[in-house]
């Protein structure tokens, strides 16, 4: 589903060259559920953007789906996004003017080829499996941070993708509201078998992955699993 | 929709940016339309004006013509070279025979006319001079008149003793060199005791020696068109008398703009207390609040000396217990008390005005030319010497509904036979005056050797008519009185309609039908002039009005000006107010892109909220704009000063919705809005989806 080969990338800071990740190479196979751990710093955020398409590497090849992302123009990129990956963020970015219904909506909107009671019916289905179908007319911040990282993964969700990123999802959260949400992902990466990828830095949610990846210094230091 | 939807709630949910953009789209659209609006009724006032008082429809004139026909006369102030066309009534004839579009054509001429009344001295001693000639002897009169010439002349002396400039004056002129015994023998008691005496030279010597020394800027100059009055009445439908009476058919005559008369030809004091209670009557303004008036007082109270030195001593004396009355003043002197009646204010003023004409307008020249007087017009004549004609003013005439519109009423209009013979024409009555002339004297033959002889001592041996020089200038003398008597008679003559409308003409007025037919009718008449050889060439009334048709264009072009300027200004703010909103708005954004959305969805969100911003504001904008329009158009904009009202073309400025100018207006507000919003939009495509990412590590 995903395969990095010998991929590094350097961030250039003023003048000097700084390594966020070093000769990484991984695959992550489909229906995973997989935590890319490491401290502040260690590059996890940086695999993320690479994998999610928002960045690119400075050497090496990353594939998605099979593509080569190096090879593909902006446009395209943008597709990829929008068909294949789900992202879900540390800090919700939820659109703020739009409520639940039309947040969930928007990708759907963006994909054009849907008839109107099909993004309605996915949009309820979703909404329904995070437990928001009575909060439709919300808008984020009528919601829990909790309840905004709900409509997060239902909108990551919402385009069916094969593989959801998650960067620090629970960061912003209480941990019990944090186990919520992993509980969640767990459930629907086991019903939906959506491959998910997501970074923490946060033990007690990296001994729930099935495979953890360790990062430090923009190294793989290691891998296990649960 | 999605796109919609979000660019929707972004308006309604960044209150301040919203605010800020839509007031600026509401007041862009408002000057728009308003400023628009205004520009048209001002526009099409002046056309109204200008077509229903002078350019008619049409204009034509000579082909030959060295310059364009400007009807108001050129920049310079002169009067358009455009020659003349020699035949109306052939030109008439043919254009009306071959144009169905053409409703009438009525010769014109146009010319700048000054005539000088002569100061106050000149006016008394002409009435002197009247009541000295028997039988009629009021000596009553005559004795007030020597009373008031007296005072005249002690003035003058008086001047001349305590004002020192004017002493130099004198001194330095040679014109005036004998100023100082001029005066002296004027003052002298015995110049006065035996007035009656001798009366006819003394009044010369007043009138050539003394009147002269009265500086004054009494020189009235003004425009006059040549025309046939009855066709000019007929054709320009509002036309109307305003005082006295129409020239009789077939007489000549002379008649006043309204405006004119009242504005240049009146009294300097009564045309400022009219003024005044204009203002306070029409517009509601008081002395008390407004600059202009408070001027118009001061003006008058400075110059009141225009009243004091035309009211006769005697006069004077009777009017000073009623000035004491009305001002409440213990002054004596008639001129403090005149001085003290003009500082008028809003408490008085009323009973002031209707003093002023009850007891002092009687006793002073109210108007310059009085209506039915005879006075001698006199103008340049196509030679360029001056040439003047004896014309009876009949009265004067205004437009309806343009009585206060200095375009149509600052000219005035004389009949086509007078026109003419001021201009130097040779028309077929003057032909036939020399042509008789001639004949009394037996000189049909009369030749050099003639004149020669008439102006030589000694008498030539052979000459062909041997009467004595004595006979042949009594002769010469006896026909040039018949001569001059006819020139008198010629106020009192009647005339044909072909001897008004024959003959020659620098220009004629066309009158159509349709006056959406303007421009084919023009081509029609280049296409009869030149296949019947009349020799004329067309003009549009704009072209025709010179300078004053321009003026509607300047002022629209200094509105467009405003209008780009503020939009220009709009632009700038709607751009900035969205790049910051931009910028607020750059998570959600790049959330956008990450997600998938490609940048022209993003371009196409911020289109929308663009659109949305100009429609929601501009429709408020054109409604506020149309509320406007519409009570100005019930309650008129009120003209303040003659500015004003030659700009309205009346005296009040009534505004009319016009739908195109509102879609346009509406169009281009919106195209600034979208054309505004591309940096931004720009800059937002530009927002990268690691935006989402920020923070996160």
């Amino acid at each position: 589903m995903i395969e990095l080969k010998n991929v590094s990338k350097e961030y250039l800071l003023g003048t000097v060259r700084v390594p966020a990740l070093k000769d990484i190479s991984l695959t992550i196979g489909s229906g995973e559920f997989t935590v890319i751990a490491g401290p502040s710093g260690s590059g996890k955020t940086t695999l993320l953007n690479l994998i999610g398409c928002v960045d690119t590497a400075s050497a090496g090849t990353v594939s998605v789906a099979g593509q080569d992302t190096s090879k593909l123009h902006e446009t395209k990129l943008t597709d990829l996004r929008l068909h294949t990956l789900g992202f879900i963020f540390q800090t919700f970015n939820l659109i703020s003017v739009l409520d639940v219904y039309d947040n969930v909506e928007f990708p759907l909107l963006l994909m054009k080829n849907l008839s109107k009671q099909e993004r309605r019916e996915r949009v309820l289905y979703f909404t329904s499996k995070v437990g928001l179908g009575g909060h439709l007319k919300h808008r984020p911040g009528e919601l829990s941070g909790g309840q905004r990282q709900r409509v997060a993964i239902a909108r990551a969700l919402v385009t069916r993708p094969k593989v959801v990123l998650a960067d620090e999802p629970t960061a912003n959260l209480d941990s019990a509201t944090g186990q919520g949400i992993i509980d969640l992902m767990k459930s629907i990466n086991g019903s939906e078998k959506t491959t998910f990828l997501f970074s923490t830095h946060d033990q007690s949610i990296m001994q729930q992955a099935r495979r953890v990846i360790r990062l430090h210094d923009g190294m793989l230091t290691g891998e296990g699993g649960s | 929709m999605i796109h919609f939807k979000i660019a929707l709630r972004n308006v309604l949910a960044q209150k301040f940016k919203t605010a800020v953009i839509g007031i600026i789209i509401v007041f862009g659209t408002v000057l728009a339309i308003v400023g628009n609006a205004f520009v048209d009724a001002v526009s099409s006032g002046m056309e109204r004006s200008l077509i229903s008082s002078i350019t008619g429809h049409i204009q034509i004139f000579s082909k030959d013509a060295k310059e364009k026909l400007s009807v108001y006369g050129t920049s310079e102030g002169g009067v358009s070279d455009i020659g003349h066309v020699n035949d109306f009534l052939r030109v008439r004839d043919t254009l009306i025979r071959n144009i169905p579009e053409i409703k009438d054509i009525i010769p014109m001429g146009s010319n700048m006319a000054f005539f000088s009344p002569g100061n106050i001295m000149d006016v008394r001693l002409e009435e002197l001079r009247a009541l000295l000639k028997p039988p009629k002897r009021d000596t009553a009169r005559i004795h007030a008149l020597k009373n008031h010439l007296r005072a005249m002349v002690s003035d003058i002396n008086d001047d001349f003793h305590n004002n020192v400039e004017k002493a130099s004056l004198f001194a330095q002129d040679n014109d005036f060199k004998n100023a100082p015994a001029d005066i002296a023998k004027a003052t002298a008691p015995g110049f006065w005791t035996g007035f009656d005496s001798g009366g006819e030279q003394k009044i010369e010597f007043l009138a050539n020696r003394i009147a002269p020394l009265i500086f004054d800027d009494n020189v009235l100059m003004f425009h006059f068109f040549g025309t046939v009055p009855q066709a000019f009445a007929r054709e320009f439908g509002l036309f109307e008398i305003a005082k006295g009476s129409m020239i009789p058919p077939g007489m000549r005559g002379f008649l006043f703009g309204d405006y004119f008369y009242e504005n240049y030809v009146k009294h300097r004091i009564a045309r400022r207390l009219d003024s005044i209670k204009r203002k306070i009557e029409k517009d509601g303004q008081t002395i008390s609040r407004s600059k202009a008036l408070q001027d118009l007082v001061t003006a008058n109270v400075s110059q009141a000396a225009e009243i004091y030195s035309q009211v006769s001593p005697d006069e004077a004396r009777k009017l000073v217990p009623a000035l004491q009355r009305i001002t409440g003043s213990g002054d004596k002197g008639f001129r403090e008390l005149v001085a003290g009646f003009l500082r008028t204010t809003d408490a008085d003023f009323a009973d002031r005005y209707r003093f002023f004409y009850d007891h002092i307008a009687p006793h002073i020249v109210l108007y310059r030319v009085k209506i039915g007087e005879i006075f001698p017009l006199t103008a340049i004549s196509k030679s360029g010497y001056t040439s003047s004609v004896n014309v009876k003013v009949y009265g004067t005439f205004q437009f309806k509904s343009f009585e206060s519109s200095m375009i149509a009423g600052n000219f005035s209009i004389v009949d086509m036979i007078s026109f003419r013979e001021m201009y130097g024409f040779m028309t077929a009555e003057k032909k036939e005056q020399s042509k008789a002339l001639e004949k009394e004297m037996g000189i049909s033959n009369f030749g050099r050797d003639e004149m020669e002889s008439m102006f030589s001592k000694s008498a030539p041996a052979a000459a062909p008519n041997n009467e004595p020089d004595s006979a042949l200038i009594s002769k010469m003398k006896s026909a040039a009185a018949a001569a001059l008597g006819r020139k008198q008679n010629v106020i009192g003559q009647e005339y044909s309609k072909e001897d008004f409308e024959g003959g020659p003409f620098p220009h004629a007025t066309v009158i159509l039908k349709n006056p959406r037919k303007i421009k084919h009718v023009m081509k029609r008449i280049a296409e009869v002039s030149s296949a019947e050889k009349l020799g004329i060439q067309a003009e549009d009334w704009r072209e025709a009005a010179g300078f004053m048709g321009q003026l509607a264009f300047v002022v629209r072009a200094i509105l467009y000006v405003c209008v780009i300027v503020i939009f220009i200004v709009a632009a700038f703010i709607i751009m900035n107010s969205m790049l910051m909103a931009t910028m607020e708005r750059s998570r959600e954004i790049g959330t956008m892109r990450a997600i998938g959305a490609q940048k022209k969805t993003i371009l196409s969100m911020f289109l929308n909220e663009a659109f949305i911003l100009s429609a929601i504001f501009g429709l408020i904008g054109t409604a506020i704009g149309i509320l406007i329009i519409l009570i100005i158009g019930h309650v008129g904009i009120p003209a303040s000063g003659d500015i004003a009202s030659f700009f309205f073309s009346g005296p009040r400025l009534y505004l009319s919705v016009n739908g195109w100018h509102i879609l346009i207006v509406l169009l281009f507000m919106s195209l600034v809005s979208v054309l505004s919003t591309q940096y931004p939009a720009i800059r937002a495509m530009r927002i990268s989806p690691l935006e989402a990412m920020q923070r996160s590590e």
